[in-house]
């Protein structure tokens, strides 16, 4: 035998090893596409549409740390111009979540069967949620609010939902094989920005077509409300310290804006800034002396009244809003404002005109006055 | 000295009344502490609330210096003190067990049960402590034990968090950076009146403690009854470390440095002078430290505060320490 044939061969083994294949995909590998969708109010994600796939985009917004993460469903065979890592081929089977806002979206999608695992199981108050997340066995894949490596993995997600807290911890899931996407729907600054997110949930879980129409419906609900709203001329103020510092909301976040849109003025100008900011007690107590509204949101016992909350701290009946019977309670620990909160703003907002007399006939469901 | 002291806790409590976010003028000020009414209705409850907050200060920082002196003079360690030795860690313990059992375990107990948790807490471990002292007579090996001792309550703390919820943990974090803030009349009346007690009812250990100072043999032939002397101090500085850590969080450095800076100052090793210079001076380091806190419009924690004056004062003494053994 010629020896020549054999360095031949290895040649054409290395080189046909080094081609890059496209074999085409299955057909359960394409996403099926059931409506387009069109972001009209979130800033925090964008979506292209191109012949051959969808692309998601979700990134910072504003002056916020900056990230940005891409994801990719192939919606033809052959998709040449696909990036390997960010491609997720065929429908999603199992979700892994770390918030629990996630679970409120995918639940209004009547995609809850999705989810293997989830971070914080214990802040879904929804008791139909929590029965069906028992029912499906779903992994509580976070101990002391750390994420256990070793449950998620045990669970096998196609896909892992994931805040952008910390860009390495990103790094960490790729190192371990787990996909993962940024979800920042609570950096959106309205709460139409944060509702829209369900149209990125319904494209992740192939359903486009009932995020669109949840979407459009609670988008007319709420902006006919803004229409029936009164500019009511009175100054709010949000919340209860922590020992001598209160953590205020900025005028720029959601809950301001989405109480500004019930006619009400917030106490504080906007600084620029998106996150919370620390009062000392002692300057809010002072202001609060000139705010007509004081709207809280705690976790307090089921009857809890305006006379417990003047027993925390006396200056509270000194109040303007505690004076003229203005306070508005949302018990977080018994209503689910933090999870099912997030896919309900018109109801939120309808809470809050009831609460200041401008609609009747509204069974309130998150806010309601302090008794 | 002594007067320099106390004019300094005057000046230094001034300052506390009328420094802070809002801006309130100096014949408000007198009006209000002369129980007068001014036009703004918040301004009295922000003058009672520093007012509460200095004097808590006060208190607090007397108590603590006071337990490190106590401390340090029976363990014959000038690094001893209630951090170090795992008594605040242990009355952190007993908080922990209130605060992160659940809501129904705080409101079953209430305030009170705190408290008596704390006070188990640090009694406990100090009890150890001294059954520990049986057995290991070097004091710097009994140092280390202590060091120990609040290294396992600080991991029992740890599992507790496990079970905690969000609100919990942010509660439990937040009393662990320290305050002399929020205490309501009511609970100031009981933290003063308990330290109060226990500052009065410490001059009976005064005799013990300068004969200590030569050794507890030598004490014992002077007469001291070293049982009774035990007891006083488990009791004395396991109820003071205990009742500041309840009410303030785990306040740090000020039992360890407060003692040292009394001895840098004062050359006199007889503890009728050391005592009161001790309480004089934990008063006006608390205050400091507090007016540090209140000017940074309170972004930095208490515990950071002490932590920055009380540091290089324990670096100093071992420095020095070191010295006098080489």
């Amino acid at each position: 035998m010629d020896l020549k044939i054999i360095p031949l061969t290895i040649s054409v083994f290395i080189l046909h090893a080094c081609v890059q294949h496209q074999s085409p995909l299955e057909s359960n590998q394409v996403h099926e596409i059931s409506d387009t969708i069109k972001v009209e109010y979130a800033e925090g994600f964008e979506v292209n549409y191109t012949g051959n796939f969808i692309q998601i985009i979700s990134h910072s917004i504003a002056n916020n740390s900056a990230f940005a993460d891409t994801l990719e469903f192939p919606t033809a065979k052959v998709v040449p111009d696909l990036v390997g890592e960010n491609v997720l081929a065929g429908q999603i089977e199992n979700i892994a979540c770390q918030s629990s806002t996630h679970v409120a979206f995918l639940s209004t999608l009547k995609s809850i069967d999705l989810v293997a695992g989830l971070c914080g199981m214990e802040y879904v108050q929804n008791s139909e949620i929590n029965t069906t997340l028992a029912e499906n066995n779903v992994a509580e894949i976070c101990a002391a609010e750390q994420v256990d490596m070793e449950v998620l993995q045990k669970i096998n997600t196609d896909l892992f939902l994931i805040y952008p807290f910390e860009t390495e911890g990103k790094a960490k899931y790729d190192a371990a094989g787990i996909r993962t996407f940024f979800i920042a729907e609570y950096l959106e600054q309205t709460a139409l920005a944060r509702l829209e997110w369900i149209k990125l949930f319904g494209l992740i879980t192939g359903k486009s077509k009932e995020a669109n129409v949840y979407f459009e419906k609670a988008e007319s609900e709420y902006l006919s409300l803004i229409r029936a709203t009164k500019q009511v001329d009175s100054k709010f103020i949000l919340n209860l310290p922590y020992k001598e510092s209160w953590f205020m909301p900025s005028a720029n976040s959601m809950i301001v804006n989405l109480i500004e849109d019930a006619g009400l003025t917030y106490y504080y100008p906007s600084s620029g800034i998106t996150e919370n900011e620390t009062r000392s007690t002692e300057a809010v107590w002072n202001d609060a002396m000139y705010a007509d509204y004081w709207i809280i949101m705690a976790s307090r016992p089921v009857d809890f009244s305006l006379a417990d909350l003047l027993t925390e701290e006396p200056v509270y009946k000194e109040f303007l809003s505690v004076k003229k019977n203005q306070v508005i309670f949302c018990n977080t620990a018994t209503s689910d404002y933090f999870v099912q909160g997030v896919v309900e703003p018109q109801i939120i907002l309808k809470d809050i005109l009831l609460a200041t007399g401008q609609v009747s006939n509204h069974q309130p469901k998150y806010f309601s006055l302090l008794k | 000295m002594l007067a320099l002291g106390l004019s300094a806790i005057a000046l230094l409590f001034a300052l506390n009344l009328l420094l802070g976010d809002v801006s309130i003028p100096v014949s408000d000020i007198f009006t209000l502490l002369s129980g007068g009414e001014v036009e703004n209705n918040s301004w009295s409850y922000i003058i009672e609330s520093r007012l509460n907050r200095s004097i808590v200060a006060i208190f607090s920082g007397a108590a603590l210096a006071l337990s490190g002196i106590i401390l340090q003079v029976y363990f014959r360690n000038p690094l001893a003190g209630p951090g170090v030795l795992g008594i605040t860690s242990g009355a952190s313990l007993g908080v922990a067990f209130i605060m992160l059992g659940g809501v129904g375990v705080v409101s079953f107990f209430g305030q009170i049960g705190v408290i008596v948790a704390g006070i188990l807490g640090a009694v406990s471990v100090l009890f150890l402590l001294l059954l520990v002292s049986k057995f290991i007579h070097n004091a710097v090996t009994l140092l280390v034990i202590g060091l120990m001792f609040g290294y396992f309550t600080s991991a029992v703390i740890d599992v507790l968090f496990l079970w905690a919820d969000l609100d919990e943990t942010r509660a439990f974090v937040i009393w662990g950076m320290g305050s002399f803030e929020g205490l309501q009349t009511a609970d100031l009346l009981l933290m003063c009146g308990i330290i109060l007690l226990a500052i009065v009812s410490s001059a009976f250990l005064i005799k013990p403690m300068n004969a200590l100072v030569l050794g507890s043999e030598y004490a014992s032939s002077l007469g001291i009854n070293l049982k009774v002397t035990k007891y006083l101090v488990i009791l004395h500085t396991g109820v003071m470390a205990a009742i500041v850590t309840v009410y303030c969080g785990p306040i740090s450095f000020i039992g360890v440095a407060v003692p040292q800076l009394v001895r840098l100052i004062w050359s006199s090793k007889n503890h009728f002078i050391q005592i009161p210079a001790t309480l004089i001076l934990g008063a006006a380091l608390a205050l400091l430290a507090d007016l540090i806190v209140r000017v940074s419009g309170n972004t930095l924690p208490l515990n950071t505060v002490t932590a920055l004056i009380g540091a290089p004062i324990i670096i100093y003494t071992i420095i020095k320490l070191n010295k006098k053994i080489a």
